[in-house]
């Protein structure tokens, strides 16, 4: 068990293996094998607690894909169809999961992009930055500077260049 | 493909009449530089929050993974961080999806047709420009002619004299040399692309025996003449057609 704690102070134990998660983790565990209680300075406990979840769940359908095959190879050739059929499955829910698990607010978004990426957990970073690509897809200018309280600070030439530019794409 | 865009296709009769050409959006642009990232704003970091002071790192990743050429420019147009950030160089646009082009030397409208939001934009090809600010002398270019490396070849109808470069994506301008005679099938071969330095422009007619060519910004076109030949081209290659067929 790895002990984590918080920006704010809350700790989290966890299993070495959901921890191990995290790239950053891994290479301080890796570095030094005593390490038992790592303090995380730049996520609160709102954020490391979705994030561990994320984590939990990643770690869960492996290892249920590792027995799974384990299974595969001492039942012998004959029931090879039975674990690709449930690992196909395993991937659609997680893949269900996942979408179900990024359907957050901007705000939660945010704070998770900056902890995937502060954490180095590259299957959180695609997932929350591909959520972010999705919310600005098929938006106007406007509405994405509303969505995100974005200032238009363009200068007036600024402004007259970007008309100009792809007028089919804002007909 | 939706009925909506089945109906704005519809919007297109004589439907041969059309060149129909894929274009990939990493090759609009070959001379910009990726914009060097601005790492004077990471500085403040700490002191604000929210979504306006995302990392540029984190932001490009976000970037990187718009899929069209419409959501692309709509990012370019946010504020001057995500503009610098999404600049029109071939590593940004080559995650953008192709886009099929539609245009036809009898019509003065193009079409695209995007794939990822699988929609069809239409645009009239009725540019004017001003050549002088005091003296206004403009011209409607209403044809297309030829496409390369982002710029629609257009020409004012009937009997084009004026020739233009109209970029589709950037909505720069460049004039070509006026044309004295008006060949019927033009052909238009860069070597690279318009928008960067020496680059050579040949135009010729299918079937003529000469060919015209200019540097961009030259005034007039410089001619050379083949005897007892045709011209013909494929993939940007001029081809002679003689007793025996040779490559220039």
């Amino acid at each position: 068990m790895i002990t984590l704690t918080s920006s704010d102070g809350v700790q989290f134990d966890v299993r070495e293996a959901v921890a191990k998660e995290s790239q950053i983790i891994r290479d301080m565990i890796q570095d030094d094998c005593v390490i038992t209680n790592i303090p995380l300075a730049n996520v609160n406990h709102k954020i490391l607690s979705i994030v561990l979840e994320y984590c939990q769940m990643h770690v869960d359908k492996t290892e249920m894909e590792v027995n799974a095959s384990k299974h595969q190879t001492t039942t012998g050739e004959g029931s090879s169809s039975v674990p690709v059929a449930l690992k196909v499955s395993s991937n659609k829910n997680l893949n269900d999961w996942d979408k179900e698990f990024i359907n957050v607010d901007l705000d939660t978004l945010y704070d998770l992009i900056l902890a995937a990426n502060y954490l180095n957990i590259s299957g959180l970073l695609n997932l929350t930055t591909q959520a972010a690509a999705d919310i600005i897809k098929g938006k106007t200018t406007e509405e994405i500077r509303a969505t995100f309280n974005i200032k238009n600070d363009f200068t007036p030439e600024e402004e007259a260049a970007i008309r100009k530019e792809n007028p089919w794409a804002f007909e | 493909m939706d009925e909506q865009t089945f109906m704005k296709i519809n919007a297109y009769p004589n439907f041969q009449d059309y060149h129909v050409l894929l274009i990939s959006p990493a090759v609009i642009s070959s001379s910009n530089k990726a914009v060097s990232k601005n790492n004077e704003e990471e500085v403040n970091k700490d002191q604000e929050n929210g979504w306006p002071f995302l990392p540029t790192d984190l932001l490009n990743l976000i970037m990187t993974r718009l899929s069209s050429m419409a959501d692309f420019s709509t990012f370019r147009a946010v504020c001057p961080t995500w503009r610098s950030l999404a600049s029109l160089c071939p590593e940004n646009l080559a995650y953008q999806s192709p886009l099929l082009l539609l245009a036809s030397p009898k019509k003065d409208i193009f079409g695209l047709y995007d794939f990822t939001r699988k929609g069809l934009y239409n645009m009239r090809l009725s540019i004017r420009t001003q050549q002088d600010l005091k003296e206004p002398y403009s011209i409607d270019y209403s044809t297309c002619l030829s496409y390369s490396h982002g710029f629609l070849v257009i020409a004012n109808m009937p009997g084009f004299t004026e020739i233009m470069l109209y970029n589709i994506f950037t909505g720069n301008h460049i004039m070509l040399p006026a044309v004295k005679q008006t060949g019927g099938d033009l052909r238009f071969i860069f070597s690279s692309s318009p928008a960067s330095p020496g680059c050579l422009v040949v135009m010729f007619s299918r079937g003529s025996c000469s060919f015209h060519f200019c540097c961009i910004g030259d005034v007039e076109w410089k001619c050379h003449c083949f005897y007892h030949t045709r011209l013909q081209s494929i993939d940007d290659r001029i081809f002679l057609t003689s007793f025996s067929p040779s490559l220039l």
